[in-house]
């Protein structure tokens, strides 16, 4: 084991041990790939003699997606709550001593997958319907969901027009992060603009980040956890579908949402489970908006990894091809006379 | 002297593909050298590409501000910018000589969609062909 990761699974074993008032050491750890905005690690414990599993979140020196580490864990604490299948959180702490970074952690989920590219396995084959299927029903059943009945109200700012507060939000992270000018991104943001729907009326807790990798599901078809929940706000419930739905997410193919259902069954699925009817002119607006969202995060990387402090491959990666993908869906999407070979046309 | 920067690149990212990752036994550490890999695939293209797409953009966008120097929005900047060149020819100052011009290109572009439908068709083709030049495949 690297001695730097010796050191933090020792680190953690004693403060683990203090917190919990137990007897608490770590039988392995390893870090897990792809996390963009937290540092991962997976850590076997021994507490009190007990196997445990856990999973600890750790904030980098820079991050894919800023984000309010204390609004992603009480999230996930009042999603646990109210019975929406995340990973159960065990603690908080901001106290920057006791691993350098403020860190959470969470019980590991076990028996899991997340690379959707393994729902093609043989394994997988006989329920990766089912997957695909319960993926859009979660997410209508969390549209439906009361925010106060959730208790996120208690943090979480209910905005008066969700669609321009978002618009707001990511335009001005495009135009502080971007290292060079961004034509696209600037004729989507006046496109919004023009275009911004009023408000729905319909006010949920929205994911933020609702996509194909930010799941775990097994070989029963079940999916045990929803994951990645920094970006969660209180807002239209459209936005996490059209999120969800970005042509980015089953790239190359346009025809299936996240690489799993064509797009229309994820709308159906999602509007019987919530219980609401997608209305197609704002939803149209909510698809462009989730693909410059998408950008502005992309923009971002590229700039924490030219000028932060860590020099993750994946900010880089993430900011140079997902810049270039979402560049040209913005432009196939909005393009007056677009063949529409990578969206669908906006209905 | 390597001559051909970009095959140099590639080879090595080939190299830590075939040699470098098979050796390593860290999920994380394969994945960093994977994506560092695949980094420097990327580095290589844009080393053999990336000031000839720049020149490219940035002849198109001259042309079209030769055929819009009549339009009231910023027309003397413009005209500036057909008659300007890079400092050099380094991926630094053709970077940030096209940049100029993708600013001057955000302006006409607002004007154009309130005042100049043709126009407006005629920028939305140069940034398809734009983000064509630029894109990545693998």
């Amino acid at each position: 084991m690297p001695q730097a990761l010796e050191d933090l699974a020792n680190r953690l074993s004693d403060y683990l041990s203090r917190t919990w008032q137990s007897e608490v050491s770590h039988q392995h750890i390893e870090q897990i790939p792809g996390g963009a905005s937290r540092e991962t690690y997976r850590v076997r414990l021994s507490v009190d003699g007990d196997s445990r599993g856990v999973i600890l979140r750790r904030d980098p020196p820079s991050s894919l997606i800023d984000t309010e580490r204390a609004l992603e864990y009480r999230t996930y604490e009042a999603a646990w709550r109210a019975g929406i299948p995340v990973p159960e959180p065990l603690l908080l702490e901001e106290d920057e001593t006791v691993l350098e970074r403020p860190f959470s952690l969470m019980a590991e989920v076990t028996g899991c997958e997340s690379a959707i590219a393994n729902l093609a396995l043989p394994e997988y084959q006989s329920v990766s319907r089912q997957i695909a299927q319960r993926k859009w029903t979660l997410l209508g059943e969390l549209a439906a969901r009361d925010i106060d009945a959730l208790g996120v109200t208690d943090f979480m700012e209910i905005p008066e027009h969700p669609a321009r507060r978002e618009l707001e939000y990511w335009a001005d992270v495009i135009r502080q992060d971007a290292l060079t000018r961004q034509p696209v991104a600037e004729a989507t943001i006046r496109w919004l603009t023009r275009h911004l729907p009023e408000p729905s009326g319909q006010i949920a807790l929205v994911h933020g980040d609702y996509r194909s990798g930010n799941f775990l599901y097994n070989q029963a078809g079940e999916i045990p956890a929803l994951l990645d929940w920094e970006m969660a706000h209180i807002g239209d419930p459209l936005e996490d579908l059209a999120w969800s739905l970005d042509p980015l997410w089953g790239w190359p193919d346009k025809t299936l949402a996240g690489g799993l259902l064509p797009r229309e069954d994820a709308i159906a699925l999602w509007e019987k489970a919530s219980g609401f009817s997608v209305d197609r002119q704002a939803f149209r607006w909510w698809q462009v908006f989730a693909s410059l969202k998408g950008l502005a995060i992309w923009i971002s990387s590229s700039e924490d990894f030219a000028n932060g402090t860590t020099k993750e491959p994946i900010l880089a990666i993430a900011g140079w091809m997902m810049t270039d993908r979402q560049n040209r869906i913005l432009v196939d999407r909005l393009r007056p006379d677009s063949e529409h070979t990578l969206t669908e046309p906006l209905v | 002297m390597i001559p051909r920067p970009h095959q140099a690149l590639n080879d090595l990212a080939g190299r830590i593909g075939s040699r470098v990752l098979p050796e390593l036994s860290d999920p994380f550490t394969m994945a960093d050298a994977g994506l560092i890999s695949l980094l420097m695939s990327l580095l290589g293209e844009e080393l053999e590409k990336g000031v000839a797409n720049r020149v490219a953009d940035a002849e198109a966008l001259k042309a079209l501000f030769a055929d819009t120097a009549g339009e009231p929005s910023g027309a003397k900047a413009r005209a500036a910018f057909v008659d300007s060149q890079p400092e050099s020819l380094t991926l630094t100052d053709v970077t940030a000589w096209l940049d100029q011009g993708l600013a001057l290109l955000i302006d006409l572009h607002a004007w154009a969609e309130e005042a100049d439908d043709e126009l407006n068709r005629r920028i939305w083709s140069f940034l398809a062909a734009h983000t064509e030049r630029h894109k990545f495949d693998f």
